[in-house]
């Protein structure tokens, strides 16, 4: 089924909706939240409330690009879910990808006491359009979705030292770019 | 190795939450999002055939359902025979299983009458021989997972059989020699050749071997499978047959035929009296051509190879990707063409430059046009084809290639350009339907029936009171003797099964387990049913391991003791190693009984 109709079954307050995401877009929410979550249960759950949260924010948000927005949510419940589970139960890459991005942060260097979350995610998605098409999909898969190098060598095809190399120069790249803005990394 | 500095702020991370979302669209849309329910041990193939199995079969209800006014329109105006989609076909030749015909007959026989005869006293000593020696003595030698194991000796090889032979018995789903059900000795006899019993297996190990080289000839499987020969009490991998000189290059040959003859996609049947004949899904398929296959291979070649010139240019500090010289060398040798055509389905491979493109289902020849649907790594294209009103939805990392006049186009690009009419489109999506009808999984999950929109609550009362093993929360509340007897009858290497309900009233979720053991392995199907929708989960493990002691972080804990019960496949697990794992470990946690509850919590308990 299409997005459009799914998005219009959750207009339509038609529970298919819940059903139709959940066949489409079952394998990618796991995929998602197993970067944060180690065991299937947590995941499972994870998906369950994503479907839950999109029925009680679909209306009123319209989502342009379904799979993205239900990622985002999925992504944002794991992280939740990963936080406050046991070290076990947390996906493997959590805490290694959350330190290798913050790596660009110097030793004992805090970020303005005014850092707004909101205007850092702006200049990061003005870096990443900057950016070439493949070089922001390894960010993403690396910094947004907590993709191992070896995950997103699969997807992408790209060898895994082309990937770190790559990472490493954005994270550069990324860190003068804030600092211009005034973020002092 | 690198050290990671320790960071003083972590507020950065926050920032990622505020990415765009159309830049994480560009990435999403493109993941390749393996199966979420696969069984650990399949290979990558077996993965994806049943993503596509689940995929299909969600397509097909949502097309079937969104379409049938559609078709009704398609056959009134172009008097089509639905028949062979749908099963109710009256002639032979065009009949199709349906699924429901499938599931009683998952076993697909192995006979034609081309093949020369083999006794029932030969495969029951093949079958004798396979389970005693085969795997330690052979087939380790070609999986990685039992890598160790081929470091046996001799004696250790013949001493250790007996174990292997279950490990390969789990391993596999069967390898047949014979129609019977129960025999769980499934496979595919290619004939006797040269004195030589020829046989393949599917595996599910996580090697793939779905090219076979022997001499000069390939031979290719659209998963993972294995062909082996055997003669006098030894059973050898076809390629070791090969060089030990049981077989021949014309034996090569002739088992390759064979093989493409089985995959030329179609299907057993079984009918009244029981005897199997094989059919093909799509009966008037348009024969393909080696030079076909050949030019295809070239176009893809170059497609691939303009991709990897765009990748240089973006990347040309990039040492790993092929240089312009060796891929123009290579292209000039025509070095990539890997395999030959199949009977009426082909690979491609252009192994040098780190692309395999798996060809996995020819729909035809439509004029001057191939098309065929592809596993590739290229950037994922659009899985949903919209051709006017017909419409063909793929798993994500599915392609359907349009091959015309030298160049390689997608499915849609064609129809856009008018190289595909709708003529050419209406026959497509009826092959589509075909092959996808029968798609549709075999697998019915046991689970007993409540009716759907019972509530929570009032399935686990009458759980209660029925032959189930109970949970409220984590407190096991009936049914402890039902699941020690499962445990007992199991431990015993006896058949065995067990219900399970596990009831959360403040979620009002209730999952339905069922789990079923056959002597040799588990099979554990759920049916979750949370916030109004019902949700099928299946697994299949090797082992149950038990842990009786204190809980693990008895500080923390609500209780003093512990007694679980936990599916796995790896049996060196032990229920600390699966907590204390970071890695994704795929485990089933049956039973558990919690005792001696601290007195501060014995409130939790439930009172029934």
């Amino acid at each position: 089924m299409k997005d459009e109709r799914i998005i219009e079954l959750f207009f339509a307050r038609n529970e298919d909706a819940l059903r139709e995401t959940e066949l489409k877009y079952r394998n990618l929410c796991h995929y998602v939240a197993s970067n944060f979550l180690a065991s299937k249960e947590d995941r499972e759950e994870t998906l369950n409330d994503s479907l839950l949260a999109l029925w009680n924010s679909i209306p009123p948000e319209r989502p342009d690009n379904l799979p993205a927005y239900l990622s985002e949510v999925v992504r944002r419940l794991s992280i939740n879910k990963s936080r406050a589970n046991n070290a076990w139960k947390r996906g493997k890459n959590v805490q290694i990808v959350g330190e290798e991005f913050l790596s660009m942060i110097e030793d004992g260097t805090d970020l303005a006491a005014q850092f707004d979350a909101k205007r850092a995610g702006g200049l990061i998605s003005a870096f990443l359009r900057a950016s070439s098409k493949s070089d922001r999909k390894i960010f993403i898969m690396r910094y947004w979705l907590d993709m191992s190098i070896e995950q997103i060598s699969s997807q992408t095809g790209f060898g895994e030292s082309k990937i770190k190399v790559t990472l490493h120069r954005m994270r550069k790249k990324l860190a003068a770019e804030l600092g211009k803005e005034g973020y002092t990394v | 190795m690198r050290e990671i500095p320790v960071f003083k702020d972590t507020r950065l991370l926050e920032a990622l939450d505020y990415i765009d979302r159309d830049l994480i669209a560009e990435v999403i849309n493109d993941i390749k999002a393996p199966d979420a329910d696969a069984v650990p041990g399949q290979s990558k193939k077996a993965v994806w055939r049943s993503v596509k199995q689940v995929l299909m079969l969600a397509a097909c209800v949502v097309l079937i359902s969104a379409f049938i006014p559609m078709v009704s329109y398609v056959i009134e105006r172009y008097d089509i025979s639905l028949g062979g989609i749908f099963g109710h076909s009256t002639t032979e030749e065009t009949t199709v299983d349906t699924p429901t015909e499938h599931a009683e007959n998952p076993s697909y026989p192995i006979f034609t009458p081309d093949l020369e005869p083999i006794s029932d006293e030969m495969i029951a000593e093949l079958k004798e021989v396979w389970y005693q020696k085969v795997y330690a003595a052979e087939y380790a030698a070609y999986s990685k997972y039992y890598a160790s194991r081929s470091d046996l000796t001799d004696q250790q090889k013949e001493n250790s059989s007996i174990i292997i032979a279950q490990d390969h018995a789990s391993f596999f789903t069967s390898i047949l020699f014979s129609t019977k059900k129960e025999d769980h000795f499934q496979g595919r006899y290619y004939g006797t050749i040269s004195d030589c019993v020829i046989f393949a297996i599917n595996t599910y190990l996580e090697d793939e071997y779905n090219v076979i080289t022997i001499g000069k000839t390939s031979i290719i499987n659209d998963y993972s499978f294995h062909i082996f020969a055997y003669k006098d009490g030894i059973v050898k991998a076809i390629e070791t047959a090969y060089s030990d000189g049981w077989l021949n290059a014309d034996d090569a040959e002739k088992i390759r035929e064979r093989h493409n003859k089985f995959n030329a996609y179609g299907y057993w049947k079984v009918d009244e009296q029981k005897e199997y004949t094989y059919a093909k899904f799509v009966t008037d398929l348009e024969e393909i051509s080696d030079k076909k296959i050949e030019q295809i291979n070239n176009a893809l070649f170059k497609k691939n190879y303009e991709q990897e010139m765009l990748n240089l240019e973006k990347d040309s500090d990039t040492p790993e990707i092929l240089n312009e010289r060796r891929a123009k060398e290579l292209y000039a040798r025509k070095a990539y063409t890997l395999a030959k055509a199949q009977s009426n389905m082909f690979v491609v491979g252009i192994k040098t430059m780190d692309h395999f493109i798996n060809s996995f289902r020819y729909y035809g020849t439509f004029g001057s046009c191939v098309i065929w649907a592809s596993v590739n790594n290229y950037p994922p294209q659009e899985t949903v084809y919209d051709l006017d009103w017909v419409q063909l939805t793929y798993s994500a990392e599915t392609h359907v290639n349009v091959y015309s006049n030298g160049k390689i186009y997608d499915l849609k690009e064609a129809f856009d350009q008018g190289i595909l009419d709708i003529d050419n489109a209406r026959k497509l999506y009826h092959r589509y339907l075909t092959y996808e009808a029968y798609l549709i999984s075999d697998r019915t999950a046991p689970i007993l029936a409540f009716p759907e929109d019972a509530p929570a609550a009032e399935i686990y009362e009458e759980a209660k009171a029925g032959n189930f093993v109970v949970f409220n929360d984590a407190f096991v509340t009936a049914g402890e003797d039902i699941w020690n007897s499962f445990y007992e009858q199991c431990s015993s290497g006896l058949p065995a099964e067990v219900h399970i309900v596990n009831y959360y009233p403040s979620r009002s979720a209730i999952f339905l387990t069922t789990v079923l053991y056959n002597g040799v392995h588990f099979e554990q199907y759920t049916e979750a049913r949370s916030g109004g929708y019902t949700n099928l989960l299946y697994s299949k493990y090797k082992h149950i391991i038990k842990y009786d002691g204190e809980p693990l972080d008895p500080e923390s804990a609500i209780h003093r003791r512990e007694e679980v019960y936990i599916l796995v496949n790896d049996e060196t697990l032990t229920y600390p190693k699966i907590k204390e794992s970071t890695e994704s470990l795929n485990y089933y946690i049956a039973f558990t009984k919690l005792s001696d509850i601290k007195d501060e919590y014995t409130t939790l308990i439930p009172r029934e």
